[in-house]
């Protein structure tokens, strides 16, 4: 008989760090619910000042270090490269000088072996830990026996820790540590599904689970992983990843009758490479409140309004990147104004001759589509 | 008097009107159109009422020269009115007394209607 059990990741205020242990600790469940044949739906809920797992009971993980699925967790690649950035200064592992590559390779193996070890001998202890509300994660200024660093790629506020007093000012502080077997949960949730997007900024974009089946989620990550995100700046990649994701969502719900999952916003940190460091940009979320209600009204409507703004974002190169500028604008501040602004610019670049004679036709709305964009315009 | 929604102030038909013309005017004239974007630049800069009811004037008379270039060629041309003109200055102030900016609310609607696709009765015209 399968036993459902509750898991419990109380909130640091380091959000990127949080949400990417909730989808750590989900993905080490489904991984061992998998491996001992159990079938559980494993749902990610928000709680306010935690995050809630429902999942499997495992009380069984021997043999973890012999498993395929278990030792694919932490086979070298992209994902995980880029968790270790700071380190492999190598963004994708897809490197053509061999001895590069031979070295960033060696590097992420290094760490993902120490994170394997570690969660493969503590799984049960890990589990039993986050079964307890009261278990929470130890966040620290120094670095302690049994910590590590947080690293900046996994949550950018790790970079400049807690301010402290210095000579009768407050300044910046330094590097944020963590439980080793939480920082474990979390690289391991970042490497699977963070997802990155290379602009002038280094964009790390994670969905905030408000109630979620994480199979669902599954499908929407390999679906998102294939598409193109704008990269024009960082409110435009995170409104296109929204538009694409809330896309994947509209599909969903039309696929499935009982369709209830619900995402309360984006996490997104940003990092710039300044000579051989990577220094932190931005950092924050950015609300789907909009995109979901239009899908939420009118699931059919829905469809052409976000294929035309996919179809903006794609196109907002070459001198029209203020369509992806306003737009991203408008869809994180729905507005009169920022409406106005966004229609302008569309209309300027659809009436463009330029344009026409190089067969570029930007995509325009039904009367349906534009009335439904409305209905959700603040006045 | 009971509040207007933006999508309400899309759907008025006097907006309709105003704003199925400016979409023929904005258009191309190898698709058409008047290639009247004078029209949309002083639309776009208007600030007070009176403004606003001088450039929907100018307008018309630009788009009633195109419109007899149509007939000229056999081509019906729809035409707003200058009821539809009024009808847009009553939603304007109505808006106004919602202590939202009217102006501002009904150029978004007419400008649009410019960005959306022409039903086929209108490509038939």
């Amino acid at each position: 008989m399968v036993v459902s059990m509750y898991y419990y990741i109380q909130k640091t205020g380091m959000e990127m760090f949080d949400v990417s242990r909730v989808y750590g600790l989900a993905l080490l469940l489904d991984t061992s619910a998998e491996i001992a044949n159990v079938d559980e739906r494993i749902i990610l809920e928000d709680f306010g000042t935690y995050y809630q797992i429902r999942g499997p009971e495992i009380k069984d993980t021997e043999n973890l270090n012999e498993n395929r699925s278990f030792l694919g967790l932490f086979e070298p690649n992209d994902g995980w490269s880029r968790i270790f950035l700071t380190i492999t200064m190598a963004p994708t592992i897809n490197i053509e000088n061999e001895k590069k590559k031979e070295r960033v390779l060696n590097k992420i193996k290094e760490k993902t072996s120490q994170i394997q070890s570690l969660l493969s001998s503590e799984l049960v202890k890990i589990f039993s830990n986050y079964s307890n509300i009261e278990y929470s994660s130890d966040i620290s200024a120094k670095k302690k026996n049994g910590f590590d660093t947080i690293y900046q790629s996994i949550e950018v506020t790790a970079a400049k820790g807690f301010r402290r007093p210095v000579r009768d000012r407050y300044e910046e502080g330094g590097q944020v540590y963590a439980p080793i077997s939480d920082s474990a949960v979390a690289y391991l949730g970042g490497a699977h599904f963070i997802h990155w997007v290379w602009g002038d900024n280094a964009i790390r974009i994670l969905p905030v689970p408000r109630r979620v089946i994480y199979k669902n989620h599954l499908e929407i990550q390999n679906i998102l992983k294939e598409k193109y995100t704008c990269r024009v700046s960082v409110s435009s990649a995170l409104a296109h990843y929204a538009v694409n994701m809330v896309m994947s969502i509209r599909e969903q719900k039309v696929n499935q009758a009982s369709y209830a999952d619900k995402y309360s916003s984006l996490i997104y940190n940003a990092m710039i490479k300044t000579g051989n460091q990577w220094k932190p940009t931005a950092g924050g979320l950015f609300p789907l409140d909009f995109l979901l209600s239009i899908v939420e009204d009118n699931v059919h409507t829905s469809e052409g309004i976000l294929r035309t703004w996919d179809n903006l974002f794609k196109n907002a190169r070459d001198g029209r990147e203020d369509l992806a500028l306003s737009l991203a604008d408008f869809i994180s501040h729905p507005t009169i104004d920022t409406f106005e602004k966004h229609l302008n610019i569309h209309l300027r670049h659809s009436l463009n001759k330029e344009l026409q004679k190089r067969n570029v036709f930007l995509p325009k709305y039904s009367s349906n589509e534009m009335k439904e964009v409305m209905k959700h315009v603040k006045s | 008097m009971s509040k207007v929604e933006l999508s309400e102030v899309f759907g008025n038909p006097s907006v309709e009107a105003f704003g199925t013309a400016l979409r023929w005017a904005v258009r191309p004239s190898e698709f058409g159109g008047a290639e009247d974007y004078a029209s949309l630049v002083e639309l776009e800069y208007t600030e007070t009422e009176e403004d606003f009811v001088e450039v929907l004037k100018k307008f018309l008379r630009r788009y009633h020269s195109y419109a007899k270039r149509r007939e000229k060629e056999g081509k019906h041309t729809f035409l707003p009115s200058e009821t539809d003109l009024k009808n847009l200055m009553k939603l304007i102030d109505q808006l106004n007394h919602q202590n939202v900016n009217g102006i501002r609310v009904v150029r978004a609607a007419l400008i649009s209607h410019a960005l959306v696709k022409a039903s086929k009765k209108e490509e038939g015209e």
